[in-house]
């Protein structure tokens, strides 16, 4: 009898076809949204992928104002060999020099910024062209007022117009955050040679900072994008059974259909239990499915074949347990508001602190600490931290809030069931 | 007509709760995920007990972004393994790292950081070694007061402020995504009314076509445009969340929002049969419309042009980028109009599609029976 309900049950899944669709179609094609468009943001490998557009325009060079910048040299009553070495340690002090020459041109940098060069009539043709995302508008007389300024106090400090775009503020920020650290490099040797300290002999014995890698072993790794959505679609889409369940269940009261099997002698237990193992099956059948979409369409290689098992496994029985909470809601309450409610709201809260969506903890770590203990998200961690290569006992911590969940649905199932027979 | 929202209202009445806890819940979301509450980033360090990195601990623990708990370096190594959302970070002498899961904007710019940090102490320390503290209290005053050159920050569009705010982002962002359930909520009831069958009565009543849409979706409106207000006002005016003067574009911008997004829950009734249907359909494509209109991230992260195409396909992207320009970038809403008229225009359609879907599915099942 048990079997025949089972079949019954698989049979309307199959014949439906919304809830194909949404269990298969809609999860698998959010996979591959998700891991290709956000492939950048997690996969440390593309970091390259964001380069800045930055656009130089230089209303004069170094070789317009040098006749200035001697004039000027010569009213302070400098001159012959002093006046040539002057100029000339000017010259390869020059900031816009150092920043065209060594600063952007070096290899860190360029990675994520690319210069080009563009006359000074274009600028409000390139203010409007929405794929440059800074540009640095350098005035005629800067080099000579920057030498007056900083070398004899006779000028106020110069400026120069930094237009950073608005619809890229990601780019914008890499920019603004280099050339700043430009500046500040001016400014910090300016200070030192204002109070007789010679600015090379701090710069060049002062020691740079070494970013080093995380070091993985040999079983670990990181997680990349494909990865991390395919388990978050997988714990968030494996939600919607219970739905689909319950829903088929308030049809069958609502068509008579249940009472009738009721009348045929079957109990109302053995149809909740019914649901409880369709659910489970389901739910399974839909992991193994994107699982293995995962590994043949996507390429991942999923480890910890143990730790993997007893998890889908654990997951599955709390879909089953759910789609008997939710049955018996629905049963209890004739509507289907319950079931509503849980699709249209809870399943995407859930989802959504779960880290479906995103790394949630990025933005709110109270939020993934609430999350973790969301069925989904409990599951999704659990993966996750098999697949970084950890062993079977790390991920007990979170399967216990899912057999919480679990032992809860089925106690309230058990107990809420109307036992008496339902009628439409 | 006066009927029609007699009964919404009384409907509303006596099933008050759901309204009240997606409105409820709206407001805790946008507000913890726009930084308003546990937003500090917390991280994990340990250092290796050198002055240098105990510097840099004491500068981080300093900063409000971050909320520092210390470990030694085995802790960290462990607890790094066994957990998902934590970040650590492994400070030596002369290196330090980042220890995390995956490699994210947040890992990118606390990589920055750190960096600087470590920079400016080094030379801070390569001053006071060549030439003695009390210099270095000049060079300090050095830099802070005269800088070399200056940057001036202005926006590449004229019509624009230079601004960024994050914030902002997010708040608009998960408020137009929970306004988005909220909203079509309130239509479903004509699917509901068809069920009961209190549709046709209504239909075989004295009143026009016109009255009873026209009663029914401006009920919805206004609730929904009720709802979202009620978010706007709490956070400018009880939570204080600055707009940047362009508090009345956001109301009038917001305006239209509720009006897209009602028309688009018609649209979506209209293709399906039931009350559960809806909500499952709604729901997932709040979160593909959320994803692909950046309510979740700003869409420059997103490399892939075709996704980047379908932006125009989602109505939170109208929505984000009319009220990202006018309060974080000092748009007008002449500025905004094309967003505006878009938005507008994609509620027209939908809604005259939508309603000649309903009428042709009743006309059917009259047929039938």
């Amino acid at each position: 009898m048990l079997l025949s309900l089972i079949g019954k049950q698989m049979k309307m899944l199959l014949r439906n076809k919304q809830p194909l669709i949404i269990l298969l179609v809609m999860p698998v094609v959010l996979i591959t949204i998700l891991s290709t468009a956000l492939a950048s943001v997690m996969n440390s490998d593309e970091q390259t992928a964001i380069q800045a557009r930055l656009v130089l325009i230089d209303e004069s060079n170094w070789e317009q104002e040098e006749a200035s910048i001697v004039k000027f040299l010569e009213e302070q009553k400098v001159r012959g060999p002093a006046l040539e070495a002057l100029i000339q340690t000017f010259e390869s002090n020059d900031p816009i020099r150092i920043l065209e020459g060594s600063i952007l041109n070096s290899e860190d940098i360029n990675k994520y910024i690319a210069l080009e060069k563009r006359q000074p009539a274009e600028l409000d043709n390139i203010r409007k062209d929405k794929e440059i995302d800074g540009i640095l508008v350098i005035p005629t007389n800067f080099r000579l007022n920057y030498i007056k300024s900083a070398y004899f106090d006779e000028h106020e400090t110069p400026d120069m117009d930094l237009l950073l775009s608005q619809e890229n503020g990601i780019r914008a920020s890499i920019i603004q955050s280099v050339l700043h650290e430009w500046q500040t490099g001016f400014t910090k040797s300016l200070a030192l040679t204002k109070v007789g300290i010679s600015p090379d002999e701090i710069m060049q014995n002062g020691q740079t900072i070494e970013r080093i890698e995380q070091v993985l072993q040999e079983r670990e790794r990181k997680i990349p994008a494909s990865i991390y959505y395919t388990i978050g679609m997988l714990v968030m889409f494996a939600l919607y059974i219970p739905t689909f369940l319950s829903g088929f269940a308030l049809q069958e009261v609502q068509w008579k259909v249940y009472n009738r099997i009721i009348l045929a002698g079957v109990s109302a237990t053995l149809y909740a239990f019914s649901i409880f193992i369709t659910g489970m099956i389901v739910a399974l059948m839909q992991q193994v499915i994107i699982l293995l979409f995962g590994k043949f369409v996507l390429g991942i290689d999923w480890i910890g074949l143990e730790g993997m098992t007893v998890i889908v496994l654990s997951y599955s029985l709390f879909v089953g347990g759910l789609s008997a909470l939710l049955t018996t809601l629905q049963l209890r309450t004739k509507s289907d508001g319950v079931a509503n409610i849980f699709s249209g709201l809870v399943v995407s809260i859930f989802a959504f602190l779960g880290g479906s969506f995103f790394n949630i903890g990025d933005v709110s770590s109270l939020l993934a600490t609430i999350g973790n203990f969301t069925p989904n998200g409990a599951t999704m961690t659990a993966i996750l931290t098999i697949q970084k290569g950890q062993q079977l006992g790390g991920i007990w911590s979170y399967m216990f809030p899912l057999y919480g969940w679990f032992v809860l649905c089925i106690f309230l199932s058990i107990v809420l069931f109307p036992k008496r027979g339902v009628t439409s | 007509m006066k009927g029609i929202w007699l009964a919404r209202l009384q409907n509303l009445k006596r099933k008050p709760l759901v309204l009240i806890s997606m409105t409820v819940m709206t407001v805790i979301f946008a507000y913890i995920l726009s930084g308003g509450v546990g937003s500090s980033l917390t991280l994990l360090v340990a250092t290796d007990n050198t002055t240098m990195s105990n510097e840099v601990l004491e500068r981080l623990q300093n900063e409000d972004d971050y909320t520092v708990t210390v470990l030694t370096e085995n802790e960290l190594q462990k607890i790094i393994k066994e957990k998902r959302d934590k970040i650590g970070l492994l400070l030596h002498e002369k290196t330090y790292s980042v220890l995390s899961d995956t490699e994210s904007d947040v890992v990118r710019m606390l990589s920055l950081a750190v960096e600087t940090m470590y920079n400016d102490l080094a030379f801070h320390d390569q001053v006071v070694a060549v030439a003695g503290e009390s210099k270095w209290e000049e060079v300090e005053k050095g830099i802070l007061e005269e800088p070399s050159f200056l940057l001036k920050k202005d926006s590449m569009d004229e019509s624009q402020v230079f601004r960024y705010d994050g914030a902002l982002q997010s708040l608009f962002g998960f408020m137009l995504y929970f306004v988005f359930y909220t909203i079509s909520i309130n239509v479903q009831f004509i699917l509901e009314d068809k069920r009961t069958g209190i549709w046709n009565r209504l239909k075989l009543a004295s009143i026009s076509r016109f009255q009873l849409y026209f009663g029914h979706l401006s009920f919805s409106y206004l609730i929904g445009l009720v709802q979202m207000l009620l978010v706007i006002f709490l956070f400018r005016f009880i939570i204080g969340t600055n707009m940047y003067g362009g508090f009345w574009k956001v109301v009038v911008i917001s305006s239209f929002y509720v009006l897209l997004v009602m028309a688009f829950s018609l649209f979506i009734i209209s293709l399906v049969k039931t009350v559960s249907q809806s909500s499952v359909i709604i729901s997932l494509l709040a979160v593909a419309f959320a994803m692909i209109g950046g309510a979740y991230w700003p869409l420059e992260i997103v490399q892939s042009d075709g996704l980047l195409a379908m932006k125009w396909l989602s109505p939170i992207y109208y929505g984000m980028e009319a009220l990202k320009r006018v309060t974080i970038y000092g748009e007008t809403l002449v500025g905004v109009g094309t967003y505006i008229s878009m938005m507008i225009l994609l509620a027209a359609l939908l809604i005259v599609i939508g309603i000649t879907l309903l009428e042709k599915r009743t006309a059917r099942y009259h047929s039938s029976e």
